[in-house]
Order: structure tokens, then sequence, then C-alpha cells
């Protein structure tokens, strides 16, 4: 009990003397990183922002040209941001790991993946010129940070005819889940996973692990790029490490959001050449 | 002047805990139990980000005397916060029904990726209340979307395929016979070949049974085929007028 008298006392006026940091200072793209002071976010480089950001969703539109696009064909993409209250298009945004526009595209069967950026004509549009390679159902992630807004991450849906019109799958993707290592271009990369059958709602490390490790550079702008999708396409997530020095060791915390399978693409570069592994995992209902 | 003893004694104690201070607030942040098993580790908090959520997304049902529960207060949210985490992840909550960003809503109040992974990882670095003074002071309650003008006629696709037969202008999407759980996209195919996404309808609840209004009504000329994948039900095509 004494002892307990004496912590208390101390902790009492330790804590008269010393004020606590406010952390007022966030991450406008991971609100877990404050800070008390102005600075850049030790995990994406972003500027930290004071005060409460009220993350409202803008409009984005899709557009495609021509407006029926064969497959293996290029077509133009074009997307339009929209502010949320007024509507009116969006002209400014913040450069966000090297571009204003970061676009991931998959396609329905998971068998394809693409990231690219899109960029900003005079006329406010952003604009990209894809292929799709066989008619289906695409969903493109788009990721952008209109300036005086909020990062935002938006998803929209391309559907690329056949020669009979479209065909949708009504199976999800199939994935096998494993872990053996995954060879890129000029790195190979290992996976661990912490649990090692990650849990829905629960998060989940993700430890890769990358050889040879010299020349190992940022890709614009980070250790690594990571896209998780689960096999119906319904959850998209991007996501940024949460350590990484340059060392071999990329971790990576996420949490799934069901139990079913998803597909991970995890981006490096080594000596400017960009190495995409892919691992599917099975996440698990908490049992 | 000269210090008394006693004034450097407490100087000099002040010192030591100033350097200590940063790790030792940690231990005793990461120590204070939120219930008996749960610890803080995340800097998400309900006053500043979670409630500015909730406002917007929640709690134009979730309020005293409204529909559903009251979430609108910490004090409320705090006991279901592991329950409100698996029901936002697995997209029940809230009851939207449709997967963004196939189709576009007027009356759209699905959670975006960004306030999925907010309320999630509060959740799971144990739902902190935080600064009470980043508490907003106004509660936000979205507005409740009307049909436009004009709308009178309803066209009725039962499972399968629809042919128009003449032009319209198709300004929202109702379900009628669904079963429990069903998943289903419907998508338009023009005459020219371009295919244009209206719905895509997850785990479908009839107890949560609502209209989608599209942002603005969508033009389709006589010949469109209006298809939903897989044909498990039957749905309603409200028309706008002219």
């Amino acid at each position: 009990m004494l002892s307990l008298i004496l912590v208390s006392a101390l902790l009492g006026s330790a804590a008269s003397q010393v004020e606590v940091p406010s952390l007022d200072y966030v991450c406008p793209m991971d609100p877990e990183v404050r800070a008390a002071l102005p600075g850049s976010c030790n995990r994406c480089g972003m500027k930290l922002v004071v005060g409460v950001a009220d993350p409202l969703e803008y409009g984005l539109d899709l557009e495609l040209r021509p407006r029926a696009p064969r497959p293996n064909r290029p077509v133009e993409v074009f997307f339009v941001v929209k502010e949320p209250n007024t509507g009116k298009r969006v002209q400014e945004f913040e450069i966000v790991h090297e571009r204003p526009f970061h676009l991931f595209v998959l396609s329905e069967s998971l068998d394809f993946f693409l990231h690219e950026h899109p960029t900003l004509g005079r006329d406010g549009r952003f604009r990209f010129t894809a292929r799709f390679p066989k008619p289906g159902m695409y969903r493109l992630l788009c990721d952008f940070y209109p300036k005086g807004g909020t990062p935002q991450m938006l998803v929209r849906t391309a559907l690329i005819p056949g020669t009979r019109g479209l065909s949708l799958s009504t199976l999800p993707a199939e994935l096998t889940a494993g872990l053996t290592e995954k060879n890129g271009p000029n790195m190979a990369v290992e996976l661990d996973l912490q649990p090692r059958v990650p849990i829905a709602g629960a998060q989940t490390m993700m430890f890769f692990r990358i050889k040879p490790v010299d020349g190992f550079e940022k890709y614009l702008g980070s250790w690594s790029h990571l896209l998780a999708s689960s096999d119906d396409l319904v959850d998209v997530i991007h996501a940024h490490p949460f350590l990484a020095d340059g060392g071999p060791q990329v971790q990576f915390n996420m949490i799934f959001p069901r139990a079913r399978s998803y597909r991970l693409w995890a981006q490096f570069q080594r000596k400017g050449v960009v190495n995409t592994v892919v691992f599917d995992v099975t996440v698990s209902e908490l049992q | 002047m000269a210090m008394s003893i006693a004034q450097d004694l407490r100087k000099r104690a002040g010192h030591v805990w100033a350097r200590r201070l940063p790790l030792l607030g940690l231990v005793v942040l990461s120590a204070l139990p939120m219930n008996a098993h749960e610890f803080i580790t995340t800097n998400i908090t309900w006053n500043r980000e979670i409630s500015r959520v909730f406002h917007r997304r929640c709690i134009s049902c979730h309020h005293s005397g409204g529909p559903a529960f009251d979430l609108s207060s910490y004090r409320q949210v705090r006991p279901w916060a592991e329950a409100i985490k698996h029901e936002v992840l697995e997209r029940r909550m809230p009851p939207w029904g449709a997967i963004k960003g196939f189709g576009t809503f007027q009356n759209e109040d699905a959670l975006s990726e960004t306030e999925i992974a907010l309320i999630s990882s509060w959740v799971e670095g144990g739902a902190p209340q935080g600064d009470p003074g980043l508490l907003p002071k106004q509660t936000t309650v979205g507005k409740a979307a009307s049909l436009p003008s004009g709308t009178t006629e309803t066209l009725s696709l039962a499972g399968g395929t629809l042919t128009l037969k003449q032009t319209v202008r198709i300004a929202a999407v109702r379900p009628e016979t669904l079963p429990e759980g069903a998943s289903l996209r419907l998508i338009a195919q023009r005459r020219d070949g371009a295919i244009e996404p209206l719905l895509w309808l997850y785990r479908y609840a009839p107890r949560f049974r609502r209209t989608y209004y599209f942002k603005t009504p969508m033009t389709f000329r006589a010949g469109t085929k209006i298809q939903m994948v897989p044909p498990v039900g039957s749905l309603s095509l409200l028309l706008a007028g002219e």
C-alpha cells in the first residue's frame, strides 16, 4: 500500500511539473502518426497537418473512350474529381508518393494487376491509356489527395464487353493460399504472417523479407506499396509499410475485414527495377 | 537570488521526471484498462475522429428516440465497440446493402474504405475516448433522398434480362422480391456495346430494404438490355419524367 501511495505521489508530482505533448500534428494519410511539432510522416513522408480533418468523400466520375472498349485495345480512361459540397471540378491536388493520382486496376479473376499514374490535363481531368486484357469487370482503386481536402481512396468499376456482350462471373476468384518465396525480376521475397492464419477483424502483422538487399530503394517515395483484394473484389485496400528502413525486412500491419481469401500484391524496387510479387492468404473467423 | 534547499530538490526532481516522463507516460497509458483486458495502442480517438464518422454516417438512425439504439456518445458506443467493428467490416452496417463504386447514388450512406479503416483501427487499439475539447460541436444528420419530380412509372425486372422497348430515364432501383442474403449485380448493355454498372447488391437484408436513387437519372434508349447477374429475384426500375 505504501509503495502504491509513493508511486501515486511521484506521478502526481511529475504530472504537475511537465506538460504532456498534445500531438496535434497528424499525417493525413495515416492518422496513427502524430507529432507535437510540424514535420513529415515517418511512414509515408507526407507533411503533417494540424487540426481535426473531416474526411468528406469527393465525387469521382469515370469515363471510358471509346465507350465500348475492346479487350486488349487501347482505351482512354478519364477521371474527374468533384468537390463534395458544391460538385465543382477539383483541379489542384497534393503530391503523394511523387504523384497526384495513383491508380490500381484489378480484373475480376484477380490475375490482372496494374499500378499506374494518370496525368492531370489542363481541363482538370486525369487521363490514362489502358489496355484491359479480356472482357469482364475491372475494379479501379483511385488514390488521390485534393488540395484543401483529405486523402481519398475511391473504387470505380469498368465493364469491358466481349464479342457477345458481357458475361459476369458469379463465383469468387480462385485463390490458393501459400507463403512460399516469390521471385520478382531481380529480387526474391518471403512473407511471414503473425498470426500465421490471419483472423478477420484483428490486426495481422505481415513481414516481407527481401533478398538480396543491396540496391533496395524506395519506389515512389515508399519502401513498398501493398494492395490487398478479397476474392470477391469487395474489399480493396492500399497500404504502406508500418516499419521499413531499407533493410531486408518490411512490415505491414493490416486488418483483413472478412473471413475469405485475399490476394496481396507487394511492390519493391531494386536497382531501378520494380518487383511485384503476389501472395494469397486465407483469413479465418475468430474461433 | 539564492535558492532554498527544498526548492533546489524540487527542481532537480522535476528535471529527472521531465526526462523520464515520455517513457513513463507510455507505460502508464498502456496500462490504463478500457476493461479488464484492453489496452490503448492507437492514437485514433472517439472525440477526434470517430465521433465525426458516427455523426455523419450512423446517428441519423442511431439517436435517442430513433429507429435504432442510441450511438451518439462515447458512453453509448464504447460497450458495443467490438460488435460495431465486425458489423462495419462485414459491411452489414450502415445497412446500405450495396458495394460502393458500382453505380453512383444520391442517398448513398455506405462507409468509405478510409472510414472503415478508422473505425477498425480505433477498436483494435482499445477504443480510447480522447480529448473532450475535440468533440464536434454540432450533430450532422444526413438528409433523406427524395424521388425526382415526375417519377411515376416503374418497370419490373423479374430475373434475367429486360430489353427496353422505348427510351427511358431510370431514376432509381428498388429491390422487390429477393432471397435473404442474395448478392447480385445489375448492369445496362447499351446498343452501342457500352456497358454501365448500375447496382451491386451485397447480402440483401429484406428488413433494410430501400430504394437506390442514382445521382442523376440515367437515360437508356430502346434496345438497351438491363441484366441481373445472377437472376435471383425481382427489382423495380423507377422512371423519371421528362
